[in-house]
């Protein structure tokens, strides 16, 4: 329980703190070459995940330890995660305007995203553990491990793959999304956090209130229902495969 | 017996929730930030409690979303201005919270590396084609209404 190292002591210790600034310095760069290039690509958390990656192998730092000083902002995500309910209360009007093509929109993006993943690694020629750890890739870190322990997957690799899923979505929302001429936040939210879920959807949720409310829904019920069908579908395939 | 603590922690925060809505003014703005914090804490706390307690695939977090969404809306009220602030403070920042988890990547580098190719092309092209479609079916439904 002692956490800083004597009972009283204010200070985490050296490595926890480098890990810290690390972690916060990392992300203001990220931030500064964002607002410099001002391109989608120059994600501020791949920048800030590249340049900590780079200095824990240049300093022989373990995960870890990295981790002892990054835990606390890590911690954040839990309250962050309630506080969406604050926009999503703001927008019920919103949602109970598009409820139908809302539920249809997380059906279908929940099915395409489970699916696809295991297909496009199984035609590729990927084993079957590498492809059930691509199932849950569009859900949240947490329900992404749960889902892939229940049908065979590798648990920590269907965690990396959520997070690299959602910074692909951060990159490549406004581009897809402005393609497709969709300016409804909305729209923008439920599809960035489908896809990509917090991660991805953090885009998004600071450009609109609505989008952040969407896409608090969409984490949510995504993760339920991807929860629901990867079994189901992971059964039929057996059924099918064995006939 | 775990269903009823979480009831009584909700029960707690509503009557902590009710006393300062009277006191409101008096209250500094780093006070009914640090309010707004144990809100979302307190609920965060309830739906872990709720998680653990039901067995239902959903973290935490996610169900003390809900259960704050729903706080809210049964008394058909808006969220107080002051907590407003917070989450916006806290939602602007939400990038750097998931950098840690995202470092997770380069340490699991190994993972990747046996199959790396059908790994990356299956991603992109499972993670770009759900959010096409998201998009696509819910912005053709609701225009299709409007």
């Amino acid at each position: 329980m002692n956490l800083f190292g004597h009972p009283f002591g204010i200070s985490p210790g050296i490595v926890p703190l480098f890990a810290l600034v690390l972690t916060i310095g990392a992300y203001l760069i990220g931030q500064s070459i964002q607002k410099c290039v001002n391109k989608a690509i120059a994600n501020p958390v791949l920048i800030a995940v590249l340049i900590i990656g780079i200095t824990l192998r240049v300093c022989h730092m373990t995960y870890d330890s990295y981790f002892s000083g990054a835990q606390f902002i890590h911690f954040l995500l839990g309250p962050a995660t309630v506080a969406l309910a604050i926009p999503l209360a703001r927008s019920l009007d919103h949602m109970r305007r598009g409820f139908l093509p809302m539920v249809a929109a997380l059906f279908s993006g929940s099915i395409i995203g489970l699916a696809s993943g295991y297909g496009v690694v199984r035609i590729l020629g990927g084993s079957q553990v590498i492809a059930l750890s691509m199932v849950p890739h569009s859900l949240t870190t947490p329900i992404a491990i749960g889902v892939s322990q229940n049908i065979g997957g590798i648990p920590s690799l269907s965690a990396v793959l959520a997070i690299a899923g959602g910074i692909l979505v951060a990159i490549g929302v406004d581009a897809i999304l402005g393609w497709m001429n969709i300016e409804d936040p909305a729209v923008r939210g439920l599809a960035a956090g489908v896809a990509g879920s917090g991660v991805g959807a953090s885009r998004v949720i600071p450009q609109h209130p609505v989008s952040a409310a969407f896409a608090g829904v969409a984490i949510g019920l995504n993760g339920f229902i991807t929860a629901v069908l990867a079994p189901v579908f992971i059964g039929l395939l057996k059924y099918f495969v064995h006939r | 017996m775990v269903l009823r603590l979480s009831q009584q922690t909700l029960i707690a925060t509503g009557s902590q929730w009710s006393c300062s809505t009277k006191s409101t003014s008096n209250w500094g703005l780093s006070m009914l930030i640090l309010q707004s914090m144990m809100v979302l804490l307190v609920f965060q706390l309830a739906g872990e409690l709720v998680s653990k307690a039901v067995h239902i695939p959903i973290p935490g977090p996610v169900l003390g979303m809900a259960l704050l969404a729903a706080w809210y809306l049964l008394q058909n009220r808006e969220p107080e201005k002051h907590m407003e602030q917070t989450v916006s403070g806290l939602l602007g920042w939400l990038g750097l919270l998931f950098v840690p988890a995202g470092v997770g990547i380069v340490a699991n580098l190994d993972l990747l590396r046996a199959a790396w190719f059908p790994v990356t092309i299956a991603l992109t092209v499972s993670t770009l084609s759900t959010l096409l479609i998201t998009a696509a079916v819910m912005s053709r439904l609701k225009r299709g209404r409007a």
